[in-house]
Formats: C-alpha cells, structure tokens, sequence
C-alpha cells in the first residue's frame, strides 16, 4: 500500500461500543472474540457503515502477559480477532490492521521484563496476525520506544506485513516513559517502519502540535488517533461531541496525514462527521528530509553545528575503568556517563572491550543501563559485528556505529547491520593498508565508503567520516592533510565529519594547548562531531567559543549564560578559599563526619605526601566511618548523615585509587563480596545503599544489580571466588526467590556465607531460610564482612 | 493536578529517613533542600479515581458490577457503613524514579532524600486528590486503605489496575509480584458518605 494515495479513515474506540452492546466485559475484553464473536463484528460493522477504510482487530492485550490465566491461547485469541474483522470488512472492501497495546508490564532495568521475552511475545502475536490474514501490525498507545522496538523487530524478522506505530504522549510532548516526540519519530524513521503518529490520551487540539513536530523530523506517513477531547476524571466522559471533533481534525487533514480516526471517547457517529470533513483531503508526501539526527529513547541531536562525543567510557589506557569493568562495575561506568554528559557531552561513546571478556553480554548490559540513566544518544565502539549488533538491537534510539574503514570485508560486514537498526556509521579513511600520508587518498577511501553504504541504503547524511588524527610529534606533516581531508569530503560528498582529537598531541608536554589549537582548526575545516575529554574545560571552551565566532550561538546566549556563571563561581571559590580554615585544623575523620567531600580528598592528598596509602585507609577512612557507623548504630545520627560521611570517605577512598593506580600498585581491597537484589524484585535502593557503606569500607562489591536470577549469584560467587555473599529483598513476595538462592549456593558447595537484608525480614526468618547472617541495617552489614572476610 | 513539597513536608521527610532528632551536618542540610527543589521539578502527577457501590460480604466487601470483591475482615470493618466508595491510583510518575536510579550512584545521600521526598509527595498528592474528591462530590471520604494492608491480599493490586485502567489513564503497569512501576504510585480505596 502507498500510504500517500489515499486518506484512510480508521475506526473508532472498540472497548466502550463493546460495553454499550452490554457485553460481559472480564478481565480480558479479548476473549470476546472466541466467545461473543457476533458482538465484535457488529462493532466492526458501526464503523464500517460510516465510511471506515482499516478496521482495528480487537486484540489490544492479546499478549501472553496479559493473557496468562485464560482459557485460550494467544495465537488463538488473535486468529478469532482477525476472522472476526475479516468478516466484517469484506463486504465493505476495507483493510484489518493487527492492533496491539503494550505488553503490561516494564523492561529492564526498571522493571523484570527481558527485551528478549517481550520481542517473543510480540513475535507471537504478530505471526499468528500475519497467518490469519491481517493487512497490518499495528503497534498502538505505545509508551516505551525500547518495547516498540522489540515488537517492530518481531514484527520485521517474522513477516512480511506493514508496520505502523503511534505512542501515546502527555501534555508535556513525552509518553509516560519519557520519550520525547521527536525522539520517537527519529528512531521509527530509522528502524524504517511504514507510518508512525500518535492516539489516545489528549484530544485533536493538544495533539496537532506533536504531529507537526513528527513531520518536521521524519518524512513517513502520519496516523492521528485523538481521543474525544479530555476526559472527567470522575465520570470518564469526554467533553466533544462528533461535529466538534471533526472539525478539530480538520488541520491534520490540511497538513496531510494519512490517516486519521478516533481512539477513547469517539464512537461511529464521530467517524460518521469526520468522513465528511475528510472529502476532498489527499496526503500530502513531504519533501525529503536531509538532516542527520542522533537519538536516545527520550532525546534528540539534530546535527546542524558542532557537537561534543564524549570518550571516557573506554577502558583503553585507563586502569580503573579496566578493573571496573572486570569487576562488573556498571555503577562506575554510568558515573562516567553522567559526568560527561554534565560537562557537556551530546553523544556518548561507548567501548567496553577487553582482552578475555564477554563484550558481548557486557555491552549489552551497559548500554541498558545507560540509557536508563543519561538522555544523550550513544555511538556504540566495538571492532566487533557481533558486539555492534547485541548493541543496537537493545539500544533505545538511533544510535552512531563506530566504525566501518574502507576494508571491503569490514564494510560489507558492518554496513548491513548498521541499515537495518537505523544506526548512522563512522566510516575512518583507512584501509588494509594503514592510513594513507595524504589528503587526496584519504577521501578516496571516504568515497569507497559512501558508495558502499548507499548500496546498503544509507545515505551520505548519516555518514560520519573520520579523517583521522596522526600525533604531531611524529607525523607533522601530515596534520593539514586531516584537516584538508575534512574540507573536501564535506565538500564533495555531503557527508558529516567526526574526529578523535586527542591524539594529536601524543607525546608532547602541555598537550592541552595542541589539542585546543588542533581541535579549533577541525571545526574551521568542518568538523562536526570532535570526540574528546568533555571534563577538559579548554577543549569545552573552544567548542563554544567557536560557536560564537561562527555566528551559531546567536547573540553569543548559550556562551554568556554558561562562562558568566563559571566565572561567578570562580570568584565565589576564591574567596571562600580564603576565607576557609586553614589546612590542618581538621583532621581527615572531622571531614568525614562532616560529609565533605572535597576536602576529605585534599586531605588525603596531603597524606600521602608523607605516608603509605595503606596506613591512611587502615588509620585515617576506616576509623572515621567506625565512628559515624557507631554514632548511626546508636541513633546519634541518620541514614542521610552515615551516607554523606560514607561518600566523602569515598572521595579520599578515590583519591587512593588513582595514587595507587598511578604507581602501578594493586589497588585497595579488603576482600569482594558479591551483592543481589533477588529474582522478582526491582526495588534495590536498600542493596544501592549496602554497597556505598561496603565499597567505603575499602571492599570490592560485586554488584549483580536487581531482579537477579539464582543461577547468577551461584556463577558470580564462583567466579569470583568471594567468601560473602548479600542478598536484597524488599517484598514479601520475592522473600521466596531469596530462600531459593540461598538454597542454591548451598547445592553449588561454594565456600561461602550468605548475608540477607530487606524490609519484610527479621532475624528468625533470616535464620530460617538458611542465611548465616541477617543484616538489619548497611551498618551492620560492614561489621559482617568485618567478622566474615577478617579485615 | 500539581502539588509541590515545602518546609512544611520537612519533618514527614525526615520522618521517612528515620531522623530522631539529632543535629543535622551542613551538608544533609544542604541536601535536603536540593531534595525538595529536585522534587518539585520531576513530580508529575498521573491519577484515576472512580465512586463505585460496594456492599458487605462475609468474605469481605463487594464491588457492584466490576466482578471483583476486596477479600478479607480488615477491609470489611474498614469500610463498615459505607455504601460507596472511592478507587483511585495515583503516582508522582517515572521521571522520579529515574532521578533516584541516577543519583544513588553519584550522591546516594540525596537518592534517599529524594526517595522519601517521593513517598511525602505521593501522600501529599492523595490528601489533596481526596479533597477533591470531597469538593466535586460533596461528600466525605474515609481513611485510604490499600492492597497488602492488614488481610487484604496484595494480589488485590492487580483489580484495582483494571478497574482504573490505571496503564492507560496514569501510566501504572503492575508486574508477576504486584510490584507497581512507577515505584512511587499509590492504589487504595476510602469509603464515601455524606456528612453526619
């Protein structure tokens, strides 16, 4: 079907005709279909004799999650729906589009549902739709991106229908979830499904304003589903009648969507008026869209100036980021992503590749957890097709792939994977054969690359080139062939630019002038996307500052809102600094107690100008958290104080880290312990809080996160050789889940003791589902290991 | 509906946190503060309520005409008396829940100001949504009750998901273990009479 031929008129809602039919509305409308067929069809048949061209089948929640405890299948339930709808439609010539609500419950991390399981129980429905003769899947009053897109991928792997998709927004022009409009238009766009538009939740007028900003950043066919105005809370009643919402579709049909009808609230009387307003409207095809956005599951970056991809999630070269990683640390990785996305960055990269890890499972997590806590899109940097397409697949938006080079085989490997996720590429000007010296061969590899893709079908606006940055030191000649080489491929093929810009100053003191200079002569040239440090204010500075020059940050705003307070803060800091007590009157422990951070760092640093990194931990931080965890224990102070004092440990903590790492010691550690929120449960701020206190009392925490199945635990617990084990459970009903696991390590022979806190415990039933130890508090917990690890 | 924490919700706030009284550092203090700020900013309230009949079971109350019974003798004294009750879920929504997830790893101090600044809130929300309830219908309402109190199975949380449509109208989905998400989200029932 061409979706810009023809205005199709959709149906209106089902659920309330349903119950003015007086049918048996259960726990599952959806049954309806086997057991009331007759019932289905006439609804059907009210819209149809208005004039509605593409019914929707009535099997909103015919998921497996919402099915469970029916006497029928799924695949039962929406073969009824489509027969019953096929039924209807065919004396009338109209069209049956599969309808499908959201599964019910929420994915990973925030709630228990695998992305794998929802995409299976999409697979489901939309196979069983295509077998009993839908026209159409239709993914409908949607709220998560990353859920549509599980379905979307069902959908495009297992058959070969259309896919339309409309989100419900709120008022603020988010879903509940938090995706943005634009957001959501630029990742459908890009995952290429055939209509996208928006239903139910507000009426026609809250409701132009996000259709029109879906056209301007994708050009597909458009569906408008308004509900009748806004409800009363009270009663449920919608406040339109027929004749006032066809008059308010009457702008979507002038800005020429494709289709258009009515979700809650409208009946046949409303489709009846707006067939009539629609008479004479035709879509209306959009010019093609030449932007190139970036998008994470809530925002957006459109590229139409200089943007910074921040490059400190990457183990390469960094210590701490190595052990993290090896270590599971996913906390410390998403504490580099907030910093960076604090200092500026738009689009984070994301690396996590190490010699004799699993980069795949790795990265699959990270980039979960990533977008559950930063909005900025990610460009996902692995040299692996397998590890890039784990990636993209959970990934929430559209994402940038970092790279494809001008190597046959890698093109031909990368470039599939990256047209059918949607993704944008990086393409390095290099090949088998290294990095050509000039300018000239450069872009003759950038111009291999661009061809290539456009076989794959993606076009030259979601190229990014990268011409490469060669150290100064070594190859100095070369420096203006990258930046010439960035000038011509803009020029010639239409492509965006992006540039790792470190590098070239490697070897060579006071880096940070070269890279600034360097990194200014790139944007003149045309450098769109310069990945650096964003936490290096010179190289921040210089992003702005060109702003500024080039006319794009009008009236220099961004500029004199951002500096003036830095500088504000500067003089604040200056004369606070002294005004300050003077170094030496507090000890480290006073500013722990206190909670202060910095300061706690300085002083630490002080120490460790004469004494060993060892006897500050075992004489300075530990003591100091002793007292306030005596105090706390006591009731002298409150979890807020015993955590504020916990983290600014942590500060010095960190400062010994990076000393020790610096001089190539081992790190710091009294032992690792292995910490779980248990299967079923999604709700670990307690275990968030026992792994602050552990970490600042100098342990290794492995943390496995939340809704953590048994097996985990037993293989983390082996793995990595820990002597204690905690376990996390908040509800009554997961408590299960938390004897299980305590039974399993039991089975497994590990060496272990098991610690178990939680709200619904106590001691006794602590004891009776076998753990060694209940933890009624975080305190208690570090005296635990103190007994359990020895130190 | 738009509520907002002030100096008022402070001793709730630090009830929450388990404060008993002692001298509060500079920097909780501080906290605090940036806590409610924050808090203001991410609240967005997501609510449904519907007036519905009920009548006394043995095994409990009914609800007429919803297929669905609130189990137990705690919830049947609880709404002794009355004939009509309101449903309602209310939640301060996700946006919260993703400020917490976010700052128990940069500054845990503020996660757990900000998650009890969460729970003042939703309680603040219902106090206020009760109200409203009382000026639009002009009646009385009971004290809330809700799913997991006393005898009442927390199994119960999932009827009251379907009566309110609560996915669609506030954004509230339940999962296996009656866990509702968004995490700071209240689903309960008070009973509804005029005035003596």
């Amino acid at each position: 079907m061409n979706l810009f031929d023809e205005l199709i008129i959709l149906d209106g809602a089902m659920g309330t005709e349903l119950v003015k039919k007086k049918a048996p509305m259960g726990h599952l409308p959806e049954e309806l279909n086997i057991t009331h067929p007759e019932l289905i069809k006439e609804v059907h048949r009210s819209y149809l004799e208005k004039g509605t061209k593409l019914i929707y089948t009535c099997s909103f929640g015919a998921n497996a999650y919402k099915c469970k405890g029916s006497k029928y299948t799924v695949p039962e339930i929406i073969t009824a729906s489509v027969k019953n709808a096929r039924e209807a439609a065919k004396p009338y010539g109209a069209m049956v589009g599969l309808s499908m609500g959201t599964i019910g419950d929420i994915l990973e991390p925030f709630g228990n549902l695998k992305f794998n399981d929802a995409y299976e129980m999409y697979k489901e429905m939309v196979v069983a739709g295509e077998k009993a003769g839908a026209d159409c899947l239709v993914f409908e009053t949607q709220t998560d991106l990353l859920e549509v897109k599980a379905g979307v991928l069902a959908a495009k792997e297992n058959t070969k229908l259309p896919i339309f998709v409309t989100m419900t927004f709120e008022s603020n022009g988010r879903t509940f979830n938090g995706t943005l409009v634009e957001a959501m238009a630029i990742t459908l766009t890009a995952l290429k499904v055939d209509a996208i538009g928006v239903n139910c939740s507000l009426g026609p007028d809250e409701l132009l304003p996000f259709v029109k900003r879906m056209r301007e950043v994708s050009d597909l066919p458009l569906i408008v589903k308004p509900n009748a105005g806004l409800p009363d809370p009270a009663t449920g009643a919608y406040d339109m009648g027929p004749e006032e919402f066809a008059e308010k579709m009457v702008p979507f049909l002038e800005m020429g969507v494709s289709m258009v009808g009515g979700c809650c609230g409208t009946a046949p009387e409303y489709i009846e008026a707006l067939v009539k307003k629609a008479k004479g409207f035709k879509p209306v095809k959009p010019e093609k869209n030449n932007k190139s956005y970036l998008s994470s599951g809530r925002e957006y970056v459109d590229v139409t100036r200089v943007h910074v991809v921040g490059e400190r999630i990457n183990p390469t070269g960094k210590k701490l980021f190595k052990e993290a990683l090896l270590n599971h640390d996913i906390d410390y990785v998403k504490a580099r992503a907030m910093e960076q996305a604090e200092a500026g960055a738009e689009i984070l990269d994301v690396n996590v590749g190490l010699p004799k890890i699993d980069e795949e499972g790795l990265m699959v997590e990270v980039v979960k957890e990533l977008q559950s806590v930063v909005d900025l899109p990610l460009q996902i940097d692995s040299s692996s097709a397998a590890v890039i397409e784990k990636a993209l697949r959970v990934y929430n938006g559209k994402a940038l792939v970092n790279s494809v080079n001008g190597e046959e085989k890698v093109l031909d490997t990368i470039l599939p994977i990256a047209a059918k996720y949607g993704a944008a590429v990086i393409g390095l000007t290099m090949d088998s054969e290294g990095i050509p010296e000039s300018a000239e061969k450069r872009v003759a590899i950038a111009e291999r690359i661009v061809k290539k893709c456009a076989e794959y079908g993606i076009e030259p606006k979601d190229i990014y080139i990268d011409c490469l940055t060669l150290a100064a030191s070594v190859q100095q000649k070369e420096v203006r062939e990258t930046l010439n080489a960035i000038r011509e491929v803009k020029r010639r093929f239409g492509v965006h630019t992006v540039l790792g810009v470190s590098n070239i100053s490697f070897g060579l003191p006071k880096r940070e002038y070269i890279n600034t200079t360097f990194l200014t002569l790139a944007m003149e040239a045309g450098l769109d996307l310069p990945i650096i440090n964003p936490n290096n204010d010179a190289m921040m500075g210089a992003v702005d500052a060109f702003h500024v020059l080039w006319n794009i940050d009008t009236s220099g705003n961004h500029y004199v809102e951002k500096y003036a307070a830095i500088q504000e803060r500067e003089k604040n800091a200056d004369k606070a600094a002294a005004a300050a007590t003077p170094a030496g009157e507090l000890t480290v422990g006073d500013y722990i107690k206190k909670g202060l951070g910095d300061s706690t760092a300085k002083a630490v640093k002080a120490l460790l100008e004469t004494r060993e990194p060892l006897d500050i931990v075992n004489n300075e931080l530990i003591p100091a958290l002793d007292k306030v965890g005596a105090e706390f224990e006591k009731g002298v102070i409150f979890l807020p104080q015993l955590l504020s004092s916990a983290t600014a440990a942590e500060s010095g903590f960190n400062v010994i880290k990076e000393y020790m790492a610096a001089h190539n010691a081992t790190t710091v550690s009294k032992g690792k312990i292995v910490l779980a929120t248990v299967k079923g449960d999604v709700h670990d701020i307690g275990k968030n809080i026992v792994k602050t206190i552990l970490e600042n009392y100098g342990y290794t925490v492995i943390d496995l996160g939340k809704d953590v199945p048994p097996e985990r635990v037993v293989e983390a617990a082996r793995e990595h050789q820990v002597k204690l084990v905690g376990l996390s459970a908040l509800m009554t009903t997961t408590v299960a889940s938390m004897e299980e696991t305590i039974k399993m390590i039991r089975d497994a022979g590990l060496d272990c003791k098991v610690m178990v806190g939680g709200a619904v415990l106590t001691e006794e039933f602590a004891m009776q589902i076998g753990a060694d130890y209940y933890s009624k508090d975080a305190k208690q917990s570090a005296d635990i290991a103190k007994i359990v690890l020895g130190a | 509906m738009d509520i907002k924490l002030d100096t008022t919700d402070r001793s709730e706030i630090l009830r929450y946190l388990g404060y008993r009284g002692s001298e509060i550092t500079e920097v909780v203090e501080d906290t605090l503060k940036e806590g409610i700020e924050l808090s203001n900013r991410l609240i967005k309230i997501g609510m449904t309520y519907r007036f519905l009949s009920i009548c006394e079971k043995e095994n409990g109350v009914e609800v007429c005409g919803e297929n669905f019974t609130l189990q137990g003798k705690a919830i049947r004294k609880h709404l002794e008396g009355y004939d009509r009750a309101m449903f309602f879920c209310l939640t301060i929504g996700s946006a919260f829940d993703r400020e917490v997830e976010k700052q128990m790893v940069k500054n845990p101090t503020l996660a757990v100001i900000l998650n009890a600044c969460g729970i003042q809130a939703v309680e603040k929300a219902c106090d206020a949504l009760q109200l409203q309830a009382e000026e639009e219908t002009g009646m009385k309402t009971g004290v809330r009750f809700s799913p997991g109190y006393g005898d009442l199975p927390l199994s119960t949380q999932k009827d009251f998901i379907r009566i309110l449509n609560t996915e669609r109208l506030a954004g509230v989905t339940i999962n296996e273990n009656y866990l509702m998400n968004p995490r700071k989200t209240v689903t309960a029932v008070c009973g509804l009479k005029k005035e003596a």
